[in-house]
């Protein structure tokens, strides 16, 4: 083999994966493939490899039985296999360049393999880290179906299995999470979806959900199904928002309302037994407006609760896959029933969505967020980004034309203040739809001058915000074809421009603790390629 | 990548210096690393790509190396 053709492959196996949802619940924190590769740096989940040895020692013999000579080469190397499909466990970052290829034979050997790990967990005792590593063999099945264009049936079936092998399979949300949206992927209707979702929900009558293992991904199932129930199924994306809302009367009719305030009541109460019922035809509604209050009362309690005891550990308890802490449900319950609150039978108003009213909660637990518990970052962050999908609901229901930029400027001016004020880990979100949005008309250059202008110190941290904006901005730059004048990449920044975002940069990296900053390196590379150097050097 | 393959030499040669001073700040970032693989892949010779690799596996980083040397049905 000439070095040529290493460098080729290698150049072709090492590009940036594009980031895949990690155990499906990925989706609710809008984090996309810009973000994670910030962050990415190749975390191992499965580091100690004694863990997990003896589920793949003999996965190859298990999967090419009396074909030894096709596996020689790997024997005994079973997370070379694994690491070749999986960049990075933490957020279950997929090699894509490997559906890129046209290496069937490859792909169809490593698919082969995923499959029969699959096999080896479902005939496995339970262990956590076990069920942890479901949530990755299923983001591996379904990206294998997905781009191999695979028969359904065989994913199908196999997520099935695992799903009844064992008595704690059946109740992992993610699982089941994952097996809805294996289904949705495949062009299941909301109805079979959502039969998946509450019959999950089901097994939480015998067991209930507080002190259960998995309370946090039972919450994150109820927000999955109200999510589907409203019609913006598993993801969060601007385009499935918009398309939400262009079909409001579809999906924003009362029937539905109820039908996701009924799911919300359940687990505020958590009762589960009435989880399967719908509304008898002689009954109006399955929430009434006592319930409702009653429910409302019970996340006050939990809020006042919050406000006094979220120091404590216990009730934050973040996980190694997603470390959102269960205060951030009970604030997102607490938004979604104002929102979704029935109509008042003493009132002649008609329902109405009022989205003002749970942004106006949302910002309540915000405020009352102790960030001295390093464990409640991830739940601001996420609950951040709730408040954006909020306003841009809101924004897209106001006015369908309304132009998203100042949609979201509003909100970002009430969120960025309790950013800078903190030294916290930056909200993906904002950072993402200051990157969709302001590529145009509103440059980046602005953006960043009227931060610069602003009365915000150029702190460690606030500089690095701006950095980040720049570089998302960048990136979408990079994909914009626009951008491409007579064959040269040209970002529309003016001189000045140019420069203050240089300088800023260079200035961020001053910081001692900013030198090891990996993306602010990366802001710099991609901005100097990006300005194609034309306006000089700091 | 499409844009920024066709970035300027100038610029690439800039981005490339940066890249050198960030990666000696940064050594363990695997992200950092790929840029060379990637956005400036063509200030990269082949050589100079193999040793990266070759100091990327000294510290440690997951690589994803190729598969021709493997056989697959």
């Amino acid at each position: 083999m000439t070095i040529h053709n290493v460098v080729h492959d290698i150049d072709k196996i090492l590009r940036i994966g594009v980031s895949f949802p990690r155990s499906m619940m990925c989706d609710a924190n809008g984090i996309r493939s810009e973000v994670l590769s910030l962050q990415g740096s190749g975390h191992d989940c499965l580091n100690n490899q004694n863990d997990f040895g003896g589920l793949f020692s003999g996965v190859f013999e298990q999967c090419f039985p009396g074909h030894k000579s096709l596996y020689s080469s790997f024997e005994n190397k079973w997370h070379f296999v694994y690491y070749l499909i999986l960049m990075d466990e933490k957020f279950i970052e997929i090699n894509r360049s490997l559906f890129n290829s046209n290496a069937t034979s490859q792909l169809t050997f490593l698919r082969n393999i995923t499959l029969g790990i699959a096999e080896r967990i479902e005939n496995s005792p339970s262990s956590t880290n076990w069920l942890d590593l479901q949530g990755v063999i299923f983001a591996i099945i379904l990206a294998f179906e997905q781009n191999l264009c695979h028969d359904i049936t065989e994913a199908r079936e196999k997520v099935k299995r695992l799903l009844g092998a064992t008595e704690a399979s059946k109740n992992d949300p993610r699982l089941w999470i994952a097996y809805a949206q294996i289904e949705s992927k495949f062009g299941s209707n909301k109805k079979t979806i959502l039969k998946i979702l509450i019959r999950a929900m089901a097994c939480l009558c015998e067991t209930g959900i507080s002190g259960n293992t998995n309370e946090r991904e039972w919450l994150e199932l109820c927000l999955v199904t109200v999510n589907v129930i409203i019609g913006m199924w598993f993801n969060d994306s601007i385009d499935v928002l918009k398309s939400t809302l262009n079909k409001k009367g579809q999906f924003w009719n009362d029937s539905n309302r109820d039908h996701a305030l009924h799911i919300l009541c359940c687990f505020i109460e958590e009762d589960f037994s009435q989880i399967k019922r719908k509304a008898k035809p002689d009954e109006e509604m399955l929430v009434s407006f006592e319930r409702f209050h009653s429910c409302s009362s019970i996340l006050k309690k939990k809020f006042v609760r919050y406000l006094s005891t979220q120091s404590s550990k216990c009730y934050c308890a973040p996980k190694c896959f997603d470390p959102t802490p269960i205060w951030f449900y009970h604030a997102t319950f607490s938004a979604w029933i104002k929102i979704l609150k029935p109509t008042d039978p003493s009132g002649s108003v008609p329902f109405q969505i009022k989205i003002s009213e749970g942004l106006e909660v949302s910002q309540q637990w915000i405020d009352g967020c102790n960030l001295r518990e390093a464990s409640n970052t991830a739940g601001l962050s996420r609950l951040i980004h709730f408040q954006l999908k909020l306003a841009l609901l809101k924004g897209f229901i106001e006015n369908s034309n309304c132009n998203p930029t100042n949609t979201i400027r509003p909100i970002l001016m009430m969120c960025t203040p309790n950013l800078l004020k903190h030294d916290i880990n930056l909200s993906p979100s904002i950072l993402m739809c200051l990157a969709l949005f302001e590529v145009n008309s509103t440059s980046v250059a602005n953006d960043f001058s009227t931060f610069l202008g602003s009365k915000f110190d150029l702190s460690q941290f606030a500089s690095m915000y701006h950095v980040l904006v720049a570089l998302l901005k960048a990136e979408k730059y990079e994909s914009t074809k626009d951008c491409i004048v007579n064959g040269k990449s040209l970002a529309k920044w003016s001189k000045k421009s140019t420069l203050n975002i240089r300088r800023s940069l260079r200035r961020a990296l001053t910081y001692p603790s900013s030198k090891s900053a990996a993306y602010l390196w990366k802001a710099l590379i991609r901005f100097e390629l990006l300005s194609g150097s034309e306006h000089g050097r700091h | 990548m499409a844009g920024i393959e066709t970035a300027p030499s100038k610029a690439l040669s800039l981005a490339r210096k940066i890249f050198e001073e960030g990666i000696s700040s940064c050594v363990h970032s695997k992200s950092l690393w790929l840029d060379a693989f990637t956005i400036l892949r063509p200030m990269f010779s082949s050589e100079d790509l193999l040793i990266q690799i070759g100091v990327i596996e000294e510290k440690g980083i997951r690589v994803l190396t190729g598969t021709d040397d493997f056989h697959f049905t």
